[in-house]
């Protein structure tokens, strides 16, 4: 009798875990609104679209496998970006994978040759953005291109809000000095 | 938000909002142009969802409900794996307690012989319960042995089974 019972609170057990915290309606509106700004922190920070695409997927249904209660939009939102943040670290923590840090510049720019020739404002970004570390990338997307507040991006990247407050002050002065030189050293 | 100057925060809010130039007064303009530490935030800002934008354009997503099947599949999986998992720990330790069992009966079997092992150890239990005691105990080995094998063999089928 306790074997069956025990059988019987597993199967309903087994029933809750597999629920998704949303429903799919509910997803498809979440996915139309975070898809494109998640891809573009992804592939502006590795440099590869193909490995953004990736990481966006893997995002997605982490997201939606976690048991992570999120209340709102924006906190959901901020939490596929954590997920996000984690998987492009152990992406780069990864052996077999040449780490980005030492990626050849032409690698990060993704509009290619041409686009890398022409002086335009994002041509200049790619190559300055080529310039900088992996923690600075992510930081610089975060609060300027998303627009997150130090303790946003602290939580995102778990770390201290006081270092992402000198951190992003350095690495915000640096891109400056590369993009008075025209993304240029 | 710059640690240089109190005025950039109020400016990458204008240019993310998409307001600036033209939503900041000339006074502010001014201080801009001025300012290092906010020309440079506004420059980068500019820049980076100048970007974004252009991304927003390039990305092909894959359809919402192809992630929603994905994620269901894989949560199906993991509750799947959650309640299994006692039960493999309960073949684990079925099959680890046999073999153990197995290894002291052989040992048994090495020190008593394997003679004294016989169904004759029933009828003189039968006979003479005192007496038979001793004798009892080689066709208690086998009926151990037998279902032990039976218990073990099950387990390293549901196990097998289990890993198919």
């Amino acid at each position: 009798m306790s074997w069956e019972l025990t059988l019987e609170q597993r199967l309903q057990q087994q029933a809750a875990a597999s629920e998704l915290p949303m429903d799919s309606a509910q997803f498809a509106a979440f996915y139309e609104r975070s898809a494109r700004p998640l891809w573009a922190y992804l592939s502006r920070v590795s440099g590869d679209r193909t490995l953004a695409e990736d990481l966006m997927q893997e995002s997605f249904v982490r997201f939606l496998c976690a048991t992570h209660g999120c209340d709102g939009e924006v906190e959901a939102r901020r939490y596929l970006f954590r997920i996000a943040t984690n998987l492009l670290r152990d992406h780069w923590r990864r052996p077999v994978a040449s780490s980005l840090d030492e990626v050849p510049e032409a690698a990060l720019a993704m509009c290619g040759a041409a686009a890398m020739s022409a002086m335009d404002s994002e041509a200049m970004l790619e190559r300055a953005m080529a310039k900088m570390g992996l923690r600075e990338r992510q930081m610089l997307w975060l609060a300027h291109a998303e627009g997150y507040s130090h303790k946003e991006i602290a939580e995102v990247m778990d770390l201290g809000a006081t270092s992402v407050r000198l951190l992003l002050f350095r690495a915000r002065r640096k891109i400056g000095q590369l993009l008075e030189n025209g993304g240029a050293a | 938000m710059t640690g240089t100057c109190s005025r950039a925060d109020e400016v990458r809010k204008l240019v993310m909002g998409g307001q600036w130039p033209a939503g900041a007064g000339d006074e502010l303009r001014g201080h801009v142009s001025a300012c290092k530490g906010c020309s440079v935030m506004a420059s980068i800002t500019l820049a980076m969802r100048g970007a974004r934008e252009k991304d927003f354009e390039r990305v092909r997503l894959e359809p919402a409900g192809l992630i929603w099947w994905r994620a269901q599949l894989r949560k199906r999986r993991e509750a799947m794996e959650q309640v299994s998992r006692p039960m493999l720990k309960v073949q684990t330790v079925s099959v680890g307690a046999s073999l153990l069992v197995a290894v002291v009966l052989l040992a048994w079997l090495g020190l008593h012989g394997a003679s004294s092992v016989g169904w004759g150890g029933w009828k003189a239990a039968a006979a003479s319960p005192f007496a038979g005691l001793a004798s009892l105990g080689g066709a208690t080995v086998w009926l151990g042995v037998v279902v032990l094998a039976a218990l073990g063999a099950a387990a390293v089928y549901f196990l097998v089974e289990r890993e198919g």
